[in-house]
């Protein structure tokens, strides 16, 4: 991703400025942005973006406004329109080291989409990205272009040099193990053949010293994710994002039946320190700029410390610049194992020039 | 065993098994392997009975893959470590029916995913040859039902073929008919013209003497009435044998009430005069004396009656016999009516005396026969009128037999 990068408070400031109407001008924008297509389209100039929680422009958060990454003639981008209903040929990815993939979090089809795309690529192509959305509403359509906003979309920045990437989260083990007996996609149905949420209650309200309900449940669950086990002994995080009247989880991620989970509890020090582990591994060619996709239950949960997080990463690493989003989801795989969509992680890319 | 390893092995040792479909099977087994040991790729490769591989199931990144070379390998071991490129090793599983591929990034603790096949192994072949069993039975039976299939199939063209058939069998068998008819039709025109000489030359003799009295003044009142009495019992005679004939050919499905000792005497009237110029004699047997009344088709029985007569009449001729004779009889028992017709030819052939009645049968020559003539009158006498019609050897010859059964309402 070469290019010249700025961030506009508004769309009228982002036309203010003379841009080229043959390059192509990736967005990231917010939800509490007034996103008018019709308007950017005036410019006449070529657009690709998506509407995040909120946007990392040199190390620091803004909940609203435009990022806007002028791309070189040279980058491939490919759009597209429905995830679940698409044709991508191995072709396009000759000659591609690294992907930067920007999808709708809240889709159905992620996984799906992921696991072809990691399917067509080479053996050695990283792929690297976030889900776009609105926290507070599934449905809305977050991903653009000129012809307007989608809802199953996603786009892909095909990269000739390699990212390197990082991974954090650091949740830890609060109780477990417990195993998912009864499981249809992302729906948790039971843990330990009893129904999920009566598991998850009775384990997270002797912490929090309090009843779990609907109003509360974002709040509380954001600080007590599932974590999958997985064979290299990390945990693949699971964000529980509601509970339904027939006891199930509704998680943000897909879980396999009979998986042996976790409940995770976070210390903010660990999650910190997790994420400068990722800005390390994402650096370690020397990058002055680092990519960040940054789970929003994360950013919630570290409130102010996000920003010591930030400062920890840029002052540990050779980077002096981080860009980003915050994320419904995130992606990373180096070709190394198999590709997942992540949540409540941490993802750093590296890209060296 | 540590907490993680547990889990994988749980997982994996659950994903076998679920399903008989061996692909939706082996799909659960390779993906949860895949998933569990952070593999890249992930395949499975059925063997069948005739050594070849067939690729089932296949996940992650695209691998290629030298089957020969790695079956020949696992001939001798059962699990093979190779590297694959600077980054990966594919691990190789062999199967009882197959073998499965997994490519894991170099630094991956093999050692481990290796134990967790050892366990499963046995489960997993269990598993698959369940699989192919019931794959194998659905192929039967799919097998089967295909053969079903054909099988209506093809007795449903036979019976479309039979029907066309039967059609076109039908139909030939009206042409023949009708070149049976033409050809006696040809026959009895002989007999006619052979019949009209004599009355046409008493006619014409009646006429002239007239004529030439007339001219001398010699014609009285009693010879005209003689000459006139002549000429009008001749053109009576001839108009009978006219409407005879007419009878015979007329095609119609219109039934008249006949007595069947006129029809007996009009087919051998009919025939008389060939038969006299073959030097046959014609003996009438007994004739039952009461008129013996039938509803009936006209011309049927003079069909038949002709063709059994025209059949002796070729056997005499054939035969070369000296003092030919037919002989003909009607005989009224308590059910039926009795025609016979008996010749002094020397009788039918033994082996094929139950032949002489079935289509297409005959002993003369292709010039001569068609063999319909008796199979016609077989039809007519047996399924048309509800009789029997048979033939037996004499000591002189065959003698044919018409049984008519009486007190029948006919529907002819």
């Amino acid at each position: 991703m070469y290019g010249r990068v700025n961030y506009y408070t508004s769309i009228d400031e982002f036309k203010k400025i003379k841009h080229s109407a043959t390059k192509t001008h990736l967005v990231f924008t917010t939800e509490k942005s007034f996103l008018d297509i019709n308007e950017l389209n005036k410019m006449n100039i070529k657009l690709i973006g998506g509407v995040f929680p909120t946007i990392i422009y040199k190390n620091e958060t803004y909940s609203d406004g435009f990022m806007v990454f002028e791309l070189n003639d040279s980058t491939d981008i490919l759009f597209i329109e429905n995830i679940n209903d698409y044709n991508i040929e191995k072709e396009n990815f000759d000659g591609v080291k690294s992907i930067v993939t920007i999808l709708n979090g809240f889709s159905k089809y992620n996984s799906s989409f992921l696991e072809r795309i990691f399917e067509e690529v080479d053996l050695d192509t990283n792929i690297i990205g976030g889900g776009a959305g609105i926290f507070s509403d599934a449905n809305r359509e977050v991903i653009f272009n000129n012809s307007g906003l989608y809802k199953h979309a996603a786009f892909l920045i095909l990269l000739d040099k390699k990212i390197d990437i990082g991974v954090g989260h650091g949740w830890d083990v609060l109780e477990g193990p417990f195993i998912s007996t009864k499981v249809e996609g992302k729906k948790l149905k039971q843990i330990d053949y009893k129904n999920a949420i009566d598991v998850y209650k009775d384990t997270v309200e002797k912490y929090v010293k309090k009843e779990i309900t609907k109003e509360n449940f974002l709040e509380v669950s954001k600080d007590f994710p599932l974590g999958i086990v997985k064979f290299n002994g990390d945990s693949l995080v699971r964000d529980p994002i509601a509970f339904t009247s027939d006891g199930s989880l509704i998680l943000a991620g897909d879980i396999q039946p009979n998986s042996i989970i976790n409940i995770l509890v976070g210390k903010k020090d660990s999650l910190v320190k997790d994420a400068c582990l990722a800005g390390k591994s994402a650096s370690k060619s020397g990058c002055e700029i680092l990519m960040m996709f940054e789970c929003v239950s994360r950013l919630d949960y570290l409130g102010d410390v996000f920003e010591e997080q930030m400062g920890k990463i840029v002052d540990e690493t050779s980077a002096k610049h981080i860009f980003g989003v915050i994320s419904i989801g995130e992606i990373a795989n180096d070709g190394n194992r198999y590709i997942y969509f992540l949540n409540k992680s941490c993802v750093m890319g590296g890209i060296c020039r | 065993m540590s907490l993680n390893k547990l889990s994988i092995s749980y997982r994996c040792h659950n994903s076998i098994g679920n399903s008989l479909d061996l692909n939706e099977m082996m799909l659960e087994v390779v993906k949860t392997f895949v998933l569990e040991t952070d593999a890249v790729h992930g395949s499975f490769y059925s063997l069948h009975d005739n050594n070849s591989c067939k690729n089932i199931v296949s996940i992650g990144k695209k691998i290629s893959l030298d089957l020969f070379l790695i079956r020949s390998k696992l001939e001798e071991k059962e699990i093979l470590v190779e590297k694959y490129n600077e980054k990966i090793n594919l691990l190789i599983y062999k199967l009882e029916k197959g073998c499965m591929f997994f490519a894991y990034d170099l630094n991956s603790n093999l050692d481990f995913i290796i134990s967790i096949y050892e366990s499963f192994k046995n489960k997993l072949n269990i598993s698959i040859n369940s699989c192919l069993n019931v794959e194998k039975l659905r192929d039967n039976n799919n097998e089967l039902l295909e053969q079903k299939n054909q099988l209506e199939k093809l007795t449903n063209n036979l019976k479309d073929e039979i029907e066309i058939a039967t059609k076109l069998n039908i139909e030939k068998e009206k042409q023949m008919f009708e070149q049976l008819k033409m050809a006696q039709m040809g026959e009895l025109i002989g007999n006619i013209a052979h019949q009209w000489r004599q009355p046409l030359s008493v006619i014409s003799t009646a006429a002239s003497g007239m004529k030439i009295k007339k001219e001398l003044n010699m014609l009285t009142d009693p010879d005209f009435a003689n000459y006139s009495q002549s000429i009008l019992d001749n053109s009576l005679y001839l108009s009978n044998t006219i409407d005879e004939f007419r009878d015979y050919i007329k095609e119609s499905h219109r039934e008249k009430e006949i007595v069947i000792q006129e029809r007996l005497k009009m087919a051998i009237n009919l025939i008389e005069s060939s038969f006299t110029l073959e030097n046959i004699r014609i003996i009438q047997g007994f004739i039952e004396e009461e008129d013996i009344h039938f509803r009936l088709v006209l011309g049927n029985l003079l069909q038949v009656l002709i063709s059994i007569l025209n059949n002796s009449k070729d056997a005499l001729t054939i035969n070369d016999i000296e003092n030919k004779w037919i002989k003909y009889e009607l005989i009224k028992k308590e059910n039926v009516v009795l025609i016979t017709i008996e010749d002094n030819a020397g009788g039918i052939e033994k082996k094929i005396l139950d032949k002489i009645f079935n289509p297409y049968f005959t002993t003369k020559h292709q010039s001569q026969g068609t063999g319909v003539g008796l199979y016609s009158g077989y039809d007519i006498i047996v399924n048309k009128l509800n009789g029997n019609l048979y033939v037996k050897n004499t000591e002189h010859g065959a003698k044919f037999f018409i049984e008519l059964p009486l007190n029948t309402n006919y529907s002819i």
